[in-house]
């Protein structure tokens, strides 16, 4: 078939000398290259006393949120848990009683929250739908479990430490991400 | 666009202008109507009756029209058989549509006319039960034998929670086996020719050199291939029923899993055609943000090819140098997208976040560091010549014949032929970048691979003019089916939290109508041809991709070759398992 446009560029296509023919040459070329990586750093690492570092957008593990305060973000309005297209998040909301202002941010809250880890795929459809900034996925992979259970992540699981109470840890969780966005 | 109609008059010419019912469509493709006699005949006449002939069949699916709302308007009944047809020369797609009566309707087979057809029509026969009067072997493709009912019908349960838990009982366990039993004489294959008895290998299910869960029969005489029977479906999850309950949003992540190694190409490819139908329009940043992460994915996929061809003919050193740079990939698209295989990166009218600060540097070190790798690589694998003593004259293929079984991307290209779509129908703003189309003349197991490096080479090129020239601008587009709409106004407008909560929870109501896309994936063409009817999730979503055709046509071109030639030829012709059964 004749040509189309002049943007085309056909390929190499050398035909083999005789040195090449002797395949011998090109196995001791081939292992020539082996042998120098051999030599050059390892591209691997000894996971698990080292790890990778992921990047700040990572799409792990989920964490729930807290305000500077404290207090607990997540006002149960269910658009993580209806925006998830493998329907792992399941929600009870809760009135917010007088008295319990210092512990959620919002009057109504969520008194169950459960990611089955089983069925999520890491989408961060969740974190997307969320008005409140009470959800993101964070720079953890989910651990390895035994049972199927412990793939149920219940709210206490899922909840960033307190920053008041314990600055480090909360750091540590929260990562290097900006937020809110 | 007026050249994709011209076809219009002459074959009103030909047939009657009463024959056809046209019907429009979003995607300026010509959609004809007409009834199910006359389908042979005007497929027969593109093909060959006119000049610059529609000779590919691009695209053959089915539909189930009953619970389509507003159908009135159109001549359907209760199915609808569609064909896509192309033609390189006029570079335009037709699209014929047979409205079909009855549960278990019937049509005539056009296999006769395309090769290719056959294995479209069995996945229409196995999706809805529509039965091909004349095909060959109309048995079931993707689903096992004895799957009871046929699951793109409306009536059938979209999750398995729907059907009842499962048990394994004895019987069942024998009935399964039995069912997956080959049969040479189903296929009309002998047991033995006048001098020779064959044997039936199965290569597969569980095979390193079929990468993934593929299973080929052979017939064999002695070393050579006789014939063969590729066994798909054990990959099919569905995809396509998934597409109907899922919101046009949350069908994105969906998408990532068809072509795994593909990655936001196959977001591009849905989102094209989503957007076609709600009418949006990227802004440019998003076109150059977009094709940046696709040629990334295609390098990337490309490596994996790459890495595993040379392990397929034997080298094994070479796919661990090629996944350690994958993983330098990869670490771009994790810094970008946060996720690395599953992306999930680009939203309706948009992506899903803007580049992060200092993307740049990686996208640079990347562009620099990768074009000597290439050449180490070309040098170990492609110049080897024990590499070309197991590749070369091997699994050949000529143009015409590519054509007919419905051949794309660098396997089309290696015969000479060079036809690329994001040079010849640019999508994405792929017109703004300068790149050329690498061909071969051979159309044999090394010319593919020669192609598909050398487009390293380009895709390079065009990550490296994305780098230099991104546009300025906002990563979403202001629209207000963009689904989700700017969270920067959302935590303070409430009329953008009020879209916001719509879009997410029922998500975007997108027009009715009909569209489809068509991308250069990294394997060849990928489509979604989607149907709504003025709802929050699609009507049917049809997804062609490239591994489906070019597995359909391993058979034909390994007869004669040795088994150990068959593990070139798969591994040249660089299919996905997923993207085949979808
Ligand atoms: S990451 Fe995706 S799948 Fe997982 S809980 Fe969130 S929305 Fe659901
Ligand atoms: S996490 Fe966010 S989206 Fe989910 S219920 Fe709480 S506030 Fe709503």
């Amino acid at each position: 078939m004749q040509s189309l446009t002049n943007r085309v560029k056909p390929v190499d296509r050398k035909p083999m000398t005789f040195l090449e023919k002797i395949y011998l040459w090109e196995i001791a070329k081939g292992m020539m290259i082996t042998i120098k990586h051999f030599f050059k750093r390892k591209p691997t690492i000894k996971y698990p006393e080292q790890k990778r570092e992921f990047s700040s957008v990572f799409r792990g593990l989920h964490i729930l949120n807290r305000d500077e305060q404290g207090r607990e973000r997540c006002t149960a309005c269910g658009l993580c848990a209806v925006a998830c297209p493998a329907e792992a998040i399941t929600m009870e909301a809760a009135e917010r009683k007088t008295g319990e202002e210092h512990l959620y941010r919002e009057e109504k809250y969520a008194a169950r929250y459960e990611i089955n880890m089983l069925r999520c795929i890491f989408c961060g459809l969740c974190e997307e739908a969320c008005p409140k900034d009470a959800i993101y996925l964070s720079q953890t992979f989910t651990p390895s479990n035994l049972t199927r259970a412990q793939f149920i992540y219940k709210k206490d699981d899922l909840l960033i430490p307190d920053p008041n109470k314990d600055p480090e840890q909360y750091a540590k969780a929260l990562g290097d991400r900006k937020r809110p966005q | 666009m007026s050249d994709a109609f011209a076809i219009l008059d002459l074959l009103h010419q030909n047939f009657g202008a009463s024959t056809f019912t046209q019907q429009p469509t979003v995607d300026d493709i010509p959609t004809l109507w007409l009834p199910k006699e006359k389908i042979i005949s005007v497929t027969t006449y593109l093909k060959t009756g006119i000049p610059q002939p529609y000779n590919l069949l691009y695209d053959l699916c089915g539909m189930d029209e009953r619970d389509r709302a507003g159908k009135e308007k159109l001549p359907v009944k209760d199915f609808t058989v569609i064909y896509h047809l192309f033609s390189f020369e006029r570079n335009s797609f037709i699209r014929l549509k047979v409205a079909l009566e009855g549960e278990y309707p019937s049509t005539p087979s056009i296999t006769g006319q395309f090769k290719n057809a056959n294995w479209y029509e069995r996945e229409v026969y196995d999706m809805f039960g529509i039965k091909f009067e004349g095909h060959p072997h109309l048995q079931r493709i993707l689903m096992p034998l004895t799957w009871e009912g046929h699951p793109l019908r409306k009536e059938h349960p979209a999750r398995a929670t729907e059907i009842g838990p499962y048990r394994l009982l004895n019987e069942t366990i024998d009935r399964e086996q039995n069912a997956l039993q080959f049969k040479p004489e189903e296929w009309g294959m002998q047991r033995e020719s006048d001098d020779a008895d064959f044997m039936f290998l199965n290569i597969g299910p569980q095979h390193p050199g079929t990468h993934g869960v593929l299973r080929i029969v052979l017939q064999l005489d002695g070393e050579d291939i006789v014939d063969a029977v590729p066994e798909i479906g054990f990959h099919h999850r569905g995809a396509e029923k998934m597409g109907e309950r899922q919101s046009w949003h949350t069908y994105i992540p969906y998408t990532d899993r068809i072509d795994y190694l593909g990655g936001v190409m196959n977001n591009l490819a849905y989102l094209l055609a989503v957007e076609k139908l709600a009418g949006i329009v990227v802004p440019d940043r998003v076109k150059v943000i977009r094709v940046m992460l696709c040629e990334l994915f295609r390098i990337s996929s490309h490596l994996v090819w790459f890495g595993t061809f040379a392990q397929d003919v034997g080298q094994l050193s070479p796919v661990f140098y090629m996944f350690t740079d994958r993983e330098k990939v990869f670490d771009i698209i994790e810094a970008v997208c946060g996720g690395r295989m599953h992306p999930n990166w680009f939203r309706i009218g948009g992506v899903a976040q803007d580049l992060p600060n200092g993307w740049d540097g990686l996208v640079r070190d990347f562009v620099q560091y990768f074009p000597k790798k290439i050449k180490e690589y070309t040098d170990m694998v492609i110049r080897n010549s024990l590499f070309k003593g197991r590749t070369k004259g091997i699994g050949i293929y000529t143009l015409e014949e590519a054509i007919e079984w419905g051949v794309t991307g660098p396997g089309l290209r290696a015969c000479g032929y060079e036809w690329d779509f994001r040079k010849k129908r640019p999508y994405s703003g792929y017109e703004m970048f300068n790149f050329d189309i690498p061909t071969a003349q051979n159309g044999d197991c090394y010319d593919r691979a020669v192609v598909r490096v050398e487009e390293l080479w380009q895709s390079l090129r065009i990550v490296e003019q994305c780098l230099n020239n991104m546009p300025e601008g906002s990563y979403k587009a202001d629209h207000p089916l963009t689904t989700p709409p700017l969270k920067k106004y959302t935590m303070q407008d409430i009329e953008t939290l009020i879209t916001h909560f719509l879009n997410v929870s029922w998500g975007p109501v997108i027009p009715a109508g009909e569209a489809m896309s068509c991308i250069e994936a990294t394997k060849g063409a990928n489509s979604y041809y989607l149907v709504s009817d003025g709802n929050t999730s699609s009507y049917r979503t049809r997804i062609r991709t490239p591994s489906f055709p070019h597995m359909q046509m391993v058979p034909y071109v390994s007869k004669g070759y040795t088994v150990a030639d068959l593990l070139s030829i798969l591994g040249s012709v660089d299919f996905v398992l997923a993207d085949i059964d979808r």
